[in-house]
């Protein structure tokens, strides 16, 4: 199972299937927290996740399986909420603090 | 239409008794302004069936899917309030902010809903204000 560490992530790429709603919304949010960490925050339909070159990938738990499929060799991290998801605010202290990041 | 909210795109005491009427109610709207063609609209309903686009607060964010890009023609947002709140999965819905959009011109705008729904106060006015240039005010500042 794939894992990075935190002070590894220079590139957060938030997937949902159309890349238009839901993961601009969590990007949006993200971006605040890791901007002033020199860290990009995208967005992408899942389906062009390869392209992307991500580092970490967060995408909507009901996605998750397809984002695996598509990025075999990336953590992809499962989130539920849109707003305030505790998955996310773990992700963000892992960043900042250079813990280990796995798919759960 | 050339900007992506407009007043003529929000709307106070909607109904609907089912999340497809609702997402239909959006799609229609794109079609009535000649943002998207109806097969986007259908897209709508095809991108609720693989994950909800319900967010949380009483809100949902019914959109296309990626496929359905091609069917846009300009992009565009409605803010569809509803009078009554309908169940949405196992949620009750009390507005829908409905995305059209061929890149990323919404991104701006979807920020500020995801400023305003984490903000009581603002979010409280998105929820009962009766004076449209206050929704514009909140979700799309640069248009005011």
């Amino acid at each position: 199972m794939p894992s990075i560490s935190g002070s590894d992530v220079k590139l957060v790429v938030i997937a949902c299937e159309a890349g238009m709603g839901s993961s601009v919304m969590v990007a949006n949010q993200l971006a605040k927290q890791l901007k002033p960490l020199g860290i990009a925050v995208k967005h992408s339909p899942v389906n062009q996740l390869e392209s992307m070159g991500a580092d970490l990938i967060l995408c909507h738990r009901g996605l998750v399986g397809r984002a695996r499929q598509t990025v075999p060799e990336k953590v992809v991290v499962a989130f539920d909420m849109f707003l305030g998801d505790p998955a996310i605010a773990s992700v963000v202290a892992a960043i900042q603090s250079g813990g280990t990041i796995s798919h759960e | 239409m050339l900007n992506l909210l407009a007043e003529a795109g929000i709307h106070f005491g909607a109904t609907a008794f089912s999340k497809r009427e609702a997402v239909a109610l959006c799609g229609a709207q794109f079609v009535e302004f000649g943002a998207t063609s109806q097969e986007y609209a259908d897209a709508m309903w095809e991108r609720e069936q693989i994950a909800s686009s319900y967010l949380g607060n009483s809100v949902a964010m019914p959109h296309g899917t990626d496929e359905s890009r091609k069917y846009v023609n300009f992009g565009q947002i409605v803010f569809i309030r509803f009078a009554t709140p309908f169940i949405w999965d196992d949620e009750e819905v009390k507005l829908c902010i409905g995305i059209a959009a061929q890149g990323d011109e919404h991104v701006e705008i979807i920020g500020n809903l995801a400023e305003a729904l984490l903000d009581d106060e603002k979010f409280e006015i998105l929820l009962s204000t009766k004076d449209k240039s206050q929704v514009l005010e909140i979700l799309n500042p640069t248009s005011v």
